[in-house]
């Protein structure tokens, strides 16, 4: 099924600084279906925080540092919606009015995959091996959901584990409240959002809650753990990582607080 | 109408401690995007038609003077009189003169976003002329000295109670009146001043080219008193919506009224063609149509932001804001909320006056998910806020940190130096409670939420032990 | 002022007009939503159960034995004293004899025209008027102003009756709007599409105070729609 398939990994900027744990159940996942793997150790950041706060100058530059690094490739594959996102839809606008390059970043863009679309859509991954215990509930990312499309997928990976116990999260879709540098700079409201999410969270009686995204996972663990709930966060890798270990999903040294 | 979209952070501040208005907020917008879902339930074609009616606005802003003048032509050729104005002092110049050429002293109004833009209320006043809306939730705003706090609901803000004690101070009715008592009550009233007045005076959903006929959208009947039974009536009207022909109404009625409120059709809907003919026995001797600028041409001069202009004003991305659901219309400070507003104010109160507004979102993409004509909001909002950059509106502080970010990030050793470095600060403040040390962001993030802590093996020396384990197994 | 300011608005927008544009009256027609009816279906049932679900009281006087007596009825039941009754010529045509129905009901009946002021409309209980056109998709009544039938009749009176001719029941909105591009004799007169072209479906609403929906407001708060039977009567 995966044959010969190689992948350049982006960790992204958190990962590197806060979550190794993601890192490490991705390349976990990922080699279990035979993907050989390249860590370009150039990487840094896909440049969202100066995009999102309008510094197109800046941005421009670390996405050429990224085209450097992850032209050659077969294919790119990240644990994160939203930076996939940044590369897919946002680095082929910044050079339009450079058609060479512009069409060198469309082709990267075409190769950049978030680490559960590359799984369902490109190694064809519907039911995943393994076992659950525990009850998970899905959160789904703004630009996962939105920019990517992704929304089946994990589903019906979690789904499949053998033993899960799945509960849909109300209001699954409603951001979190983190929206970046939105979560500090408009805090009250970002935590008015959480506040929210965390409510349905509850609700659901879930014992973890799950995402493709370490950004909002970590908006919503620090909410969590302020508020003194037992709910814990792991992102999709660690729990398909987990199962592939059979036994609980992540231990709790490595695991989001 | 006063812009104090710069207040936006305090303004939103106090929201949230308003109870009541986040309860408000938390029903209107249930209710909304329930009643959009089942409307759109029946409709399978959704996203095409979404897509086409993108296409036809597209077609109408892009050929924008053509457009206007075809419009023009064809009101004119049936006694229709059509001015532009510059700007809002223009318009309410203009407006103001038209109804003193017909002996105007009395006015009604219809809901009209477009009248708030340009305080043509008070200016009126000013003058001497009495002005009543017709709304019922503008009227409501208009006693209590309000502005509204939603497009298509103008006093979702306001409680019954609210609205009882403000009918009872200036009707004299009962402070206890219910719902249904107290629409009884305004349309009473209303009835009187409809009958009475000389002059009335709407916005526009649409205008149409083909025929030059305004189109007026409604379910409470006011716009219909308004523009039936005074003698003349004034539409103001944005130059921006235009629609080339009455058969594109099809599907933009359809889209407007489902993503407004949930109806196939509101109850009423107007097509306005001409004042009265010879024959006919009522309705309007003269029509006039007063066409505002008042920025849309420099937006529509902006190829990335220009789609703002395609805007049918339904009010579904402020129903699906979390932003706007958290902190309601007023804390945008001007006229138009939510994501539209967020884009719309700074064109045309200038960036300075309202940088906040682009940045207070989490670009989480709603809003363009729920846009009948497919406007690319949250592009906008990031295009906005590298115009301010641009502008030279970013602080010294956030300038520096951008440059250095850059700079690590385009620089691997360096990168990898300053995680080494930073990881271990940063954990200790951290663990010691001493996030505020770190500055404003992280304080501001501790006050709600637990600081993330780094682990004790970051993943490149993982990386390099396996990979060495991986060599060594050869 | 304003005139001057037209010229350098155009001169504006014209010199930074688009390069690729589309025209901006394209000729191909729309399809229809699929959800859309279409002519062959059972428009009389669809233009009831639409109008009915939001607040109309619709009926089909096509499956009545005694539409005379099914309006009656209806009329009855409003519990009104005063009516006026607009002076289309087209109410020869319907086959019912209006006046003795809603006289029959225990109403005063008086035939207005152009010369009705909205004032004194405005004291009466039902205005009574026949469609120029409806339609099913929506349960939309379409009419124009004409002389005889003042724009006020379906408005400042509480309560509003339409009758429909069955040949102007629509199904889609696009076949409306067909009928104004077409030029249709029921959109306006001799000089084309009418001044004054009002879409109706349903009494009048509104949910301005925490949202909770009132019927009647300023419009009227009772519309009564009957469908007439296929062949009116052409004494």
């Amino acid at each position: 099924m995966s044959e010969g398939k190689q992948a350049k990994i982006f960790i992204t900027c958190l990962v590197d600084f806060l979550f190794p744990s993601v890192g490490r159940a991705m390349v976990k996942v990922l080699r279990h279906y035979g993907v050989e793997l390249e860590f370009p150790s150039g990487q840094t950041c896909c440049g969202q925080p100066a995009f999102n706060a309008g510094f197109q100058g800046q941005a421009r530059e670390v996405a050429l540092h990224f085209l450097d690094l992850f032209e050659d490739s077969e294919a790119v594959v990240s644990p994160s919606g939203s930076c996939v996102a940044m590369v897919k839809e946002y680095y082929p606008g910044l050079f339009s009015e450079d058609e060479e390059l512009k069409s060198r970043f469309d082709e990267l863009a075409s190769r950049t995959w978030e680490f559960s679309q590359y799984l369902t859509e490109v190694l064809g991954v519907s039911d995943f091996p393994g076992s659950s215990d525990g009850s998970l509930t899905w959160h789904d990312c703004c630009h996962s959901l939105r920019g990517l499309g992704i929304e089946e997928g994990p589903r019906k990976l979690l789904h499949s584990l053998e033993g899960a116990d799945f509960r849909e999260l109300e209001d699954s879709k409603e951001c979190c409240g983190f929206g970046g540098l939105f979560s500090v700079k408009f805090d009250e409201i970002s935590s008015e959002m959480l506040k929210n999410k965390l409510a349905c969270i509850e609700k659901s009686g879930a014992d973890c809650l799950v995402a493709t995204d370490c950004s909002c996972l970590m908006h919503m663990a620090g909410g969590l753990e302020k508020a003194g709930s037992e709910v814990r966060t792991r992102h999709l890798a660690e729990v398909l990582a987990g199962a592939l270990d059979e036994k609980a999903a992540g231990s709790q040294e490595e695991s989001l607080p | 109408m006063k812009v104090r979209s710069d207040q936006f952070s305090r303004l939103s501040s106090e929201a949230l401690q308003d109870e009541f208005l986040r309860e408000a907020l938390a029903r209107a917008n249930a209710s909304f995007q329930d009643a959009r879902g089942d409307a759109i339930d029946s409709m399978p074609d959704w996203e095409e038609l979404r897509q086409q009616a993108h296409e036809i606005k597209n077609r109408a802003i892009e050929n924008l003077p053509e457009a206007l003048e075809a419009f023009e032509e064809n009101i004119c050729s049936r006694g229709g009189e059509v001015h532009y104005c510059e700007d809002g002092a223009a318009a309410r110049d203009t407006i103001l003169s038209i109804i003193r050429s017909h002996d105007g002293t009395s006015v009604t109004k219809s809901k009209s976003m477009v009248t708030e833009e340009i305080a043509l209320n008070d200016h009126l006043e000013e003058a001497g002329l009495s002005v009543l809306e017709g709304d019922l939730g503008e009227y409501i705003i208009q006693l209590a000295g309000e502005h509204p706090s939603h497009i298509i609901a103008p006093a979702i803000h306001k409680s019954r109670e609210e609205v009882a004690e403000l009918f009872h101070e200036h009707l004299g009715s009962d402070p206890k009146a219910d719902i249904p008592e107290l629409t009884r009550v305004a349309q009473r009233t209303l009835r009187e001043a409809f009958l009475g007045a000389d002059i009335g005076i709407s916005g526009a959903n649409f205008v149409v080219s083909e025929t030059g006929t305004i189109v007026l959208v409604e379910n409470e009947g006011n716009i219909r008193m308004s523009t039936t039974i005074p003698r003349v009536h004034i539409a103001l009207v944005g130059i921006e919506k235009v629609v080339p022909r009455m058969e594109d109404l099809a599907l933009l009625l359809r889209l407007l009224c489902r993503s407004a409120t949930g109806q196939r059709v509101t109850s009423y809907i107007s097509f306005i063609s001409s004042a009265r003919t010879p024959a006919e026995g009522d309705g309007p001797e003269k029509l006039h149509v007063v066409f505002l600028d008042a920025g849309r041409s420099r937006l529509w001069a902006d190829p990335e932001q220009r789609a703002a202009l395609n805007c049918i004003r339904c009010g579904a991305c402020l129903n699906f804001c979390p932003v706007y659901g958290s902190v309601g219309g007023h804390s945008y400070g001007w006229v138009y909320p939510g994501p539209i507003g967020s884009v719309i104010t700074p064109h045309y109160v200038g960036i300075e006056k309202a940088s906040q507004l682009p940045q207070a979102s989490s670009l989480c993409g709603r809003c363009a998910e729920v846009c009948p004509v497919k406007i690319p909001l949250p592009d906008m909002l990031l295009g906005l806020r590298a115009k301010a950059v641009e502008a030279g509106s970013a602080g010294l502080v956030e300038r520096f940190s951008m440059r250095v970010y850059s700079l690590l990030a385009r620089s691997p050793r360096l990168w990898r130096f300053a995680l080494a470095c930073g990881r271990p600060v940063y954990k200790l403040a951290a663990r010691a409670g001493l996030a505020s040390l770190l500055g404003g962001p992280l304080r501001r993030w501790s006050r709600t939420r637990s600081l993330p802590l780094p682990r004790e093996q970051g993943f490149r020396s993982w990386w390099r032990t396996e990979k060495k384990r991986g060599d060594a197994d050869g | 002022m304003a005139e001057k300011y037209r010229d350098r608005l155009f001169g504006f927008l014209k010199s930074r007009a688009v390069g690729q544009r589309g025209e901006l009256f394209t000729e191909a027609s729309r399809e229809r939503p699929s959800s859309a009816p279409r002519s062959g279906d059972d428009l009389g049932a669809r233009f009831c159960s639409e109008l009915n679900a939001v607040g109309g009281e619709a009926a089909d006087l096509a499956a009545s034995a005694d539409p005379a007596a099914e309006l009656g009825s209806w009329l009855q039941g409003l519990g009104l004293k005063t009516a006026v009754i607009d002076s289309d010529p087209s109410w020869e045509l319907t086959g019912l004899p209006m006046r003795e129905i809603v006289e029959g009901a225990g109403l005063e009946l008086e035939r207005v025209d152009a010369s009705a002021l909205p004032a004194e409309l405005s004291e009466v209980d039902l205005g009574i008027t026949l469609a120029d056109a409806a339609i099913a998709e929506t349960g939309t009544i379409a009419q124009c102003a004409r002389p005889f039938r003042p724009r006020s009749i379906s408005l400042v009176p509480r309560c509003h009756l339409v009758l429909v001719p069955r040949d102007r029941l629509l199904a889609s909105l696009e076949d409306l709007f067909e009928g104004i591009s077409s030029g249709a004799e029921w959109t306006g007169g001799p000089e084309g599409f009418a001044s004054y072209f009002t879409w109706m479906t349903g009494p009048s609403r509104t949910a301005d105070i925490e949202k909770t929906l009132t019927i009647g407001v300023h419009g009227p708060a009772r519309a009564g729609a009957f469908l007439l039977a296929a062949e009116p009567r052409d004494d």
